[in-house]
């Protein structure tokens, strides 16, 4: 499903000598990374809340169909309708059909990743639909042609004045790029659109199984609006993202925030349990839940499913050196960062994501703050040999892993190989360094120099000086 | 919802699980609680401090006081932010404390949210209006948050309309944290919610733009709480 | 207390001046140092590049290299964190080797965790004038959870003045493999390390991993920064012997 106009060194490259974004990111990182280090230091046994969130993810999971069972059901009762779709195709047909049965021509939508990841607005504005982005960031975004950049920052990498640019295009008259400026102009222009739509369109943050509700969190209070001024509301969610009760809700709620921004709470956190009732005269008077499959099935029961407790904080994006250095477009997927490496791979194949489980030095920052405790670097792992099992490494690379095997599993051979490394290098290096290597070491000494192997390896000196020995075994 | 749909949706998720479809699933006793250490320090008293200092911290000051003070807090909030119209909701705990008599005082345009009009009209009216007042059910002291029993006369859009949104809630309902909230939430499932719950922490804001934080793009920008000595 | 060396593949071929550091500073405080000279790789690269068929043969070579030993000490976090996690799980699926693993994990320390965990070290008297900083190498750091053991120990070093790295919790770009395959990237990584190294004064680097300090090394002379790099055993050998 991507629509990458280039593969991913090139998006790489790109990236890194793109001077605005080399420099937005690492700032913005850097900010929500503080915010969280901070709130999780004020809670003082975040590893408890860790265990504990973690605990209820994976719960809900492998209970994930008696619980949307439970879920629909209330949904249902609370007078809402419940679609489910088994790929993007299907959900996007639920939504199609939803504005054809209400003649609807225009559209507003508040946040939300899974309308991404089926390339909602697309497939709406094809059919003539009007379709306004309202959170701030996907604003901007949506007014740039772009995609996020980041699960809760999506405008991450544009700067202020580039922000001024777009909006003064929209205003037809040249806007400062004070942040008040920008922010009142936003609020006039989207207040009208807000006002005009015929539908609302959100994600779904967490939904509560026993009663039917779903959570929707955000700061600007554009998900509020989505959800309460238009006649219909249609709630997107992943198939995974549900709690059992409000008991759950709370620990899973308090761990996102702190986690995604270091708030303690968002400004607004709303319940939207079905369409009005008798006797509201506000709120939508139709509710549509749809429920998304889209590949996540195919990883339950296999070693990755753990990668479905995502909340979608965005805490490992905040803490990935690769992410502050090249970005979330680079990635190429809808989801970027440690979660996307792991996850886009899973929903779209290797065939055009193989290199994103390689796209980490396996530092380990992400799987230290993932509030679930999803063992990201590990399931790159799993990733690598995934693909070389499945046959998507070169065949150079095998052959060395092969020779590595046998090497690292015969002493005497590798013992050889050690005291054979200063001569074998010889023709490489100038006073004892490589500054550039042939093959594999290509890579190395386009960057760094190489420092040649000792002259006396330490096992060579260990035989000399420790047990008076020779040469040999 | 079709139910043939339903049942293929979920029999997949059971079989990829590797087990028979389950059903009736109750989660079990977590036993941790981490949040306690956080507040079992505080009487009430400490509750109300610490839900005063974290809206403070927010930009958003609150007037604890007796019932008897109500005039005197309005007068303080319409100076502080000057609005000529607000829009309130039709609740008993607001009409008891004189409200409408109060805006009357301040010389300022007011109605409330009379749910027996046409909602075109209301809808077109409050769209101009600039404060609105509402009763919250529940103070969350951790976070200065309020929660909104929305529904009927109680109308939603009185929070998130107008630039201005003035909240008041009684400081015996000042309970230490969400998880209090979620417990009276859950008490209240087998009765059914209201369509709409909010839970509101101080105004809206945003930082999508370089980090830096600006109020009010979406909902109210400015928020007064009034807390009710009783 | 008899203590096995496990060298690590980099410092027996690139670094030999860190071994002998260690087997220096180990016999100081007591210990008896042995060298089982059948020992090669941890299989890290195999195991990270997704050759686990490889990596296990590996393990099982090294589970029975190091069978009789009381200790293992190596003078790499990142080598200790492969054999104290990844060999039993690597293994799990074959009972005894997975036992054996265990026993090879319960037993296998990093080299400053062991000195102040188990020999208890409280004096290193060594001595190095210079200005210097630490490198946190991830593996250490967060995966064996390893942070003031070598920093203490430094601070004991006579004429050694530690200064802060800034944003020391992040990777330096080296992740094995990932130098190479992904070496745009990497460089990235590693020129922020350079600045914020650069940003202390220090003209030391000390780290406990040769394969960051590789990385980082080979890039300071690639840009001709006069700043060198040492690993914590290289300093604590320093001027003991006076």
């Amino acid at each position: 499903m991507s629509v990458q106009p280039l593969e991913f060194f090139g998006r790489v490259d790109k990236a890194l000598i793109d001077e605005q974004l080399r420099k937005a990111v690492p700032f913005t990182q850097d900010r929500l990374r503080d915010g969280r280090f901070q709130a999780a230091n004020e809670l003082g046994n975040v590893e408890e809340w860790r265990n504990l969130a973690a605990q209820i993810r994976m719960h809900t999971i492998e209970n994930l169909d008696s619980y949307l069972e439970q879920l629909t059901d209330n949904v249902v009762q609370n007078g809402g309708h419940v679609h489910f779709a088994s790929t993007a195709e299907d959900a996007v047909a639920h939504v199609l059909r939803i504005t054809k049965e209400n003649n609807a021509r225009s559209i507003i939508k508040s946040k939300s990743m899974v309308s991404e990841e089926i390339h909602l607005n697309k497939h709406l504005e094809s059919e003539g639909l009007r379709v306004i982005e309202s959170d701030l960031g996907e604003y901007i975004i949506q007014l740039a042609g772009e995609t996020p950049s980041h699960l809760i920052a999506p405008a991450i990498h544009k700067t202020r004045a580039q922000v001024a640019e777009l909006f003064s295009d929209v205003a037809g008259r040249p806007l400062s790029d004070e942040t008040t400026e920008l922010c009142q102009f936003a609020r006039e222009e989207l207040r009208r659109e807000f006002l005009e739509a015929d539908i609302g369109i959100s994600g779904c943050n967490f939904a509560v199984a026993e009663s039917g509700s779903v959570v929707l969190i955000s700061n600007e209070g554009n998900a509020r609006l989505t959800t309460t001024l238009p006649k219909v509301h249609i709630a997107i969610m992943g198939m995974e993202r549900l709690v059992p009760t409000w008991e759950e809700l709370d620990i899973v709620v308090s761990m996102l925030t702190r986690s995604a921004t270091g708030q303690k709470i968002s400004v607004y956190m709303t319940a939207m349990s079905g369409p009005r009732r008798p006797q509201d005269i506000d709120g939508p008077e139709e509710f549509h839940l749809i429920v998304l499959d889209n590949g996540r099935s195919d990883i339950l029961g296999t070693a990755y499913q753990e990668v479905l407790k995502c909340i979608r904080c965005g805490a490992c994006l905040n803490v990935c050196p690769v992410y502050r250095h090249i970005g979330g477009h680079a990635y190429g997927g809808v989801y970027s960062g440690p979660i996307g490496a792991v996850l886009t791979p899973l929903l779209e194949g290797y065939e055009e994501w193989k290199e994103l489980p390689f796209a980490s030095s396996l530092c380990g920052a992400c799987t230290e703050v993932c509030p679930v405790k999803i063992p990201l670097h590990d399931l790159l792992i799993e990733h690598r040999k995934d693909e070389v099992e499945r046959g998507h490494a070169s065949w150079q690379e095998k052959l060395a892993f092969k020779g590595f095997g046998y090497l690292t599993t015969h002493s005497s051979l590798y013992d050889k190989a050690v005291r054979a490394g200063h001569m074998a290098t010889g023709w490489l290096a100038t006073d004892d360094v490589i500054e550039k290597g042939p093959g594999p070491l290509a890579g190395w000494t386009s960057v760094r120099d190489l420092p040649r192997p000792a002259k006396q390896s330490f096992r060579e000196w260990w035989k000399k000086e420790k047990e008076g020995g020779t040469h040999g075994n | 919802m079709a139910t043939k749909e339903r049942e293929a949706f979920l029999n997949r998720i059971a079989s990829k699980l590797g087990r028979p479809r389950r059903s009736g699933i109750k989660p079990p006793d977590w036993g941790a609680k981490p949040y306690v250490h956080l507040h079992e320090k505080l009487d009430q008293g400490g509750l109300i401090q610490q839900f005063i200092e974290n809206l403070r911290m927010l930009r958003t000051e609150v007037l604890h006081i007796f019932p008897e003070e109500m005039e005197w807090a309005l007068q303080q909030i319409f100076q502080e932010t000057p609005a000529h119209s607000v829009v309130y909701w039709d609740d008993e705990r607001l009409h008891t404390l004189g409200l409408s008599q109060l805006l009357d005082k301040q010389g300022v345009i007011h109605r409330s949210w009379d749910t027996s009009v046409d909602e075109q009209e209301l809808r077109n009216e409050i769209a101009g209006i600039e404060m609105g007042i509402a009763y919250a059910e529940l103070g969350l002291s951790e976070t200065g948050t309020v929660m909104l029993w929305n529904g009927g006369g109680r109308g939603r859009l009185v929070s998130l309309l107008p630039p201005v949104f003035v909240v008041v809630l009684s400081d015996r309902t000042i309970v230490p944290r969400l998880t209090e909230a979620a417990a009276y939430v859950h008490e209240k499932v087998p009765g059914g919610l209201p369509a709409c719950l909010n839970f509101i922490t101080g105004p809206s804001r945003t930082g999508d733009i370089e980090m830096d934080l600006a109020f009010g793009v979406h909902g109210p920008g400015k928020v007064h709480v009034i807390l009710l000595k009783e | 207390m008899r203590v096995s060396l496990f060298i690590t593949c980099l410092s027996d071929v690139f670094f030999p001046g860190v071994g002998q550091s260690v087997v220096e500073v180990l016999e100081r405080h007591g210990a008896e140092v042995d060298f089982p000279q059948d020992q090669t790789c941890c299989g890290q690269p195999a195991y990270n590049s997704g050759y686990h068929k490889e990596a296990r043969e590996t393990a099982k070579h090294m589970v029975n290299v190091f069978a009789g030993s009381e200790y293992v000490v190596s003078p790499s976090g990142s080598c200790v964190a492969m054999l104290r996690h990844y060999y039993p799980e690597l293994l799990r699926d074959e009972p005894d080797w997975a036992e054996k693993a265990r026993d090879l994990a319960g037993k296998t320390y990093e080299f400053s965790e062991f000195l102040i965990r188990i020999m208890k070290v409280e004096q290193v008297d060594a001595s190095l004038c210079a200005n210097a900083t630490y490198h946190h190498s991830c593996h250490m750091s967060r995966g064996l959870g390893i942070k003031e053991e070598p920093t203490s120990l430094l601070s004991q070093v006579k004429g050694l003045n530690m200064e802060e790295l800034p944003y020391c919790q992040d990777c330096c770009g080296f992740g094995g493999t990932f130098a190479t395959k992904m070496s745009t990237i990497s460089e990235a990584m590693v020129d922020e390390k350079v600045k914020h190294i650069e940003a202390t004064g220090a003209n030391v680097l000390i780290g406990s991993d040769m394969g960051c300090l590789m990385n980082i090394g080979g890039r300071l002379r690639r840009t001709g920064k006069d700043i060198q790099v040492m690993h914590v055993a290289e300093v604590l050998a320093r001027g003991g012997e006076k």
